[in-house]
């Protein structure tokens, strides 16, 4: 026969105290924490409906071993009660501690003192040293945000997993449910911003050109202020992840090579050898692109078709001819242009790039219509129209038979006579 | 109406059409998968039609050969000769071709024997 549990002792116990805990039905457990001097009363609906032990929050202090078949426990002076077992024995054998001493159960509000490291990136650990931390849905925040996991270790010790962020001296603080939000002493601060490459790495002196900036640490897209290009604010800046940024180079101030720089959270992003640079160059005096493969080679006459083109140097590619029909960019980067044609007609028609933005210089490229030297099998790099092909006669006789007296166009439709009406329009 | 594929995006590409020998006058590109033409005088069956569009052949399905209504004989003057001698008949009908043509010209004289 266990002994009895001991009646509950008259605590100012908030709701979470009461709500989740009880009383362990073990056998043979229980008596031995009766010195930590703090009880918890099951809620009544829970105790006539066998409820099973609830989330036993906050789990601080180290899970003591050899306690798994009990429901608590005294350690260290404190009170333990650990869940994961209920009335029909052992659930899926965790077993959940909650060490927590009478005097911190009748504290205030968490306070935090220390913060280690100073500088740490998102995602990271930082360790939290203060005072009532051992708390029912503890939230640490740093400069607001609130860590993505937060953890008390111990009734001193928390964790905080850093959230997306930025910035230097962020204050963290300590809530705890239904607690009023404790001090703060301690400050982290993310890591400098990086960016170590800038595709493409050329562009013209127009601006315009769609730059992706990769690095590390660049925040969250509310933290990142800025991206320069030399001394001016790139353009339509998007936020991909912490690690990629893509913005429009604002028109250059001369040509050559300026820094690219981002500003996250107020921090500047290193600068140094490793700082990468973007280079506006002028279309008319810029080393011409070159492209090694077009596909597909053939379409059809009526255009649509999504010509890719590989190569290097693409970058500065405007608009693309072939023959003399337009294909219009769709997407430009360094090594690739996507266009679609428009309507063309004609065989092996040879490819043109058009460097320079609109209204500005331009200069027209001619592509070699060979194959690169080094891929002598590769196919030419023009384009050839599906020749045309004849595939019935009309006429209005149900036999497909013709008059003798020959046939006037245009037979009398309606959309065929106001399309030609168009046309002498336009002739005119 | 002439129907195919890669007759061009655009109206601006040179057409030519010839049926048989005869050059199509008036043509008119109407969409890449359409052109209209007159068909000139004539006569005959299983015609070839080429297509040239900016200066590339098309190549033709075999349906598309050109018929035209065949000949039409109505009446025979005179109806009665003698069987004796040579005579002249007119024969009066439709569908006889233009003038000048190498088949029979219209009205013009047979020789019955």
């Amino acid at each position: 026969m266990p002994p009895p549990p001991p009646a509950p002792r008259a605590l100012p116990l908030t709701p979470w105290q009461r709500a989740p805990c009880r009383w362990p039905p073990v056998s043979g457990a229980g008596a031995a924490s009766a010195r930590g001097g703090v009880w918890f009363e099951p809620p009544a609906e829970a105790r006539e409906e066998g409820e099973a032990w609830g989330e036993a929050e906050p789990q601080c202090g180290e899970e003591p071993s050899g306690l798994s078949a009990a429901g608590a426990a005294s350690v260290g002076g404190g009170m333990l009660i650990f869940g994961g077992a209920d009335a029909l024995g052992p659930q899926g054998g965790t077993a959940r501690a909650v060490a927590m001493g009478a005097s911190e159960m009748a504290r205030g509000a968490p306070d935090v003192r220390a913060v280690a490291p100073e500088v740490a990136a998102a995602g990271a650990e930082v360790e939290i040293e203060g005072a009532g931390l051992c708390r029912a849905g503890l939230v640490l925040r740093v400069g607001g945000a609130a860590c993505e996991r937060s953890l008390a270790v111990s009734a001193e010790r928390a964790r905080c997993t850093l959230p997306r962020g930025a910035g230097a001296g962020l204050n963290v603080t300590a809530e705890a449910r239904g607690m009023p939000r404790g001090g703060a002493a301690g400050a982290v601060s993310y890591p400098l911003p990086q960016v170590w490459e800038v595709a493409p790495s050329r562009g013209l002196l127009a601006g315009g050109s769609r730059l992706t900036l990769t690095g590390r640490h660049l925040g969250s897209a509310a933290a990142l202020d800025n991206v320069t290009v030399g001394a001016r604010a790139c353009t339509d800046v998007q936020w991909l992840s912490a690690s990629s940024v893509s913005c429009t180079a604002p028109p250059g101030a001369g040509e050559g090579a300026v820094r690219v720089a981002v500003l996250v959270g107020g921090q500047a992003s290193e600068e140094g050898q490793t700082a990468p640079t973007f280079a506006y160059v002028h279309p008319v005096t810029a080393a011409a692109p070159v492209v090694t493969r077009l596909s597909p080679t053939e379409g059809p006459a009526r255009g649509g078709t999504a010509l890719l083109l590989n190569g290097t140097g693409l970058a500065l590619v405007s608009g693309v001819l072939v023959g003399a029909a337009r294909c219009e960019p769709t997407t430009v980067d360094d090594v690739a242009v996507s266009c679609v044609l428009g309507p063309a007609l004609g065989e092996a028609l040879p490819l043109t790039l058009v460097l320079g933005a609109p209204g500005g210089p331009t200069r027209h490229v001619p592509v070699p219509a060979a194959a690169a030297p080094l891929e002598p099998w590769a196919p030419p790099m023009t384009f050839s129209v599906f020749p045309p092909r004849l595939e019935s006669l009309n006429s209005r006789d149900p036999r497909g038979r013709f008059p003798t007296h020959g046939v006037p166009v245009p037979p009398p439709t309606r959309r065929v006579a106001s399309r030609r009406a168009a046309l002498r329009r336009a002739a005119r | 109406m002439l129907r195919g594929r890669n007759f061009g995006g655009a109206a601006a590409a040179s057409i030519g059409v010839q049926v048989g020998a005869s050059a199509a006058g008036e043509v008119l590109w109407v969409s890449d998968a359409e052109i209209w033409c007159n068909a000139a005088a004539g006569v005959g069956t299983g015609l070839p039609v080429s297509l040239r569009v900016a200066g590339r052949a098309a190549a033709a399905a075999p349906s598309a050969l050109l018929s035209y209504d065949p000949p039409l004989i109505a009446a025979v003057e005179p109806s009665l000769a003698p069987v004796a001698a040579a005579a002249t008949v007119t024969v009066l009908g439709y569908n006889f071709g233009p003038a000048g043509d190498e088949v029979l010209p219209r009205g013009g004289p047979v020789g019955v024997s």
